[in-house]
């Protein structure tokens, strides 16, 4: 049954895959999003009357996530790092765990991976994003 | 779902999951996974019993009798 009401965050998190079927999500994420942008083509005449005109353009997507940084955790940091270094392309999603509700499922590259020890006596981090390439996609957990 | 690992997995090209550790995968492949034997379902109990045999190995025959009575509920540690 798919999740109902206002989603609680806790659900959706960052799963990588190497295949588009076998997901593992990354380890410790504490924060995850994904963003969708349209540049638009900017069609402007003289005769558009003081406004801006556009038609379609390009739409891209990237996918971030966050979180805890473990030495001994799978598909963490340094398994990011390893496909960072490679630029392996892989299939990337954002989505609950939970049959019936919403996927965004793409192929991307890491553009980013950050590892950070803030302060003194507080927890190591990371952050990571993988910039779409190709088509993304709405499907349904199943 | 969560899962522990019982033989490698490989999760990402080249890259494998060992023995022990946890991991968080889609459940269909999780169930998957379980079938073959490769994992095992995540449970506290798991940590549980894993602590418990490392704390019996350190004890004496006393002590383990104590903290082995039938019936005794699985807590998180």
């Amino acid at each position: 049954m798919p999740t109902l009401k206002p989603i609680n965050s806790s659900l959706l998190t960052v799963w990588t895959s190497a295949n588009g079927t076998t997901w593992t999500a990354i380890a410790e994420c504490n924060d995850a999003s994904i963003s969708f942008s349209h540049a638009t083509r900017d069609v402007t005449t003289k005769s558009s009357g003081g406004f801006k005109a556009t038609l379609e353009g390009l739409r891209e997507a990237s996918i971030s996530g966050s979180g805890l940084y473990a030495y001994d955790s799978v598909n963490g940091p340094d398994t990011l790092f390893t496909t960072y270094l490679n630029r392996t392309q892989v299939w990337i999603r954002l989505s609950t765990a939970v049959t019936g509700d919403k996927t965004y499922k793409a192929q991307a590259y890491i553009t980013s991976l950050e590892l950070a020890s803030p302060s003194s006596e507080d927890t190591a981090t990371y952050s990571v994003e993988f910039e779409v390439t190709g088509a993304f996609t709405q499907e349904t957990n199943v | 779902m969560k899962i522990i690992v019982k033989k490698p997995i490989e999760y990402m090209l080249g890259i494998y999951a060992q023995p022990g550790q946890s991991m968080d995968v889609d459940d269909t492949w999780g169930r998957q996974l379980i079938a073959d034997g490769l994992a095992d379902p995540f449970q506290k109990a798991t940590l549980f019993k894993a602590a418990k045999a490392d704390k019996a190995s350190n004890q004496t025959a006393t002590q383990k009798s104590a903290n082995d009575r039938p019936g005794d509920t699985a807590t998180e540690l």
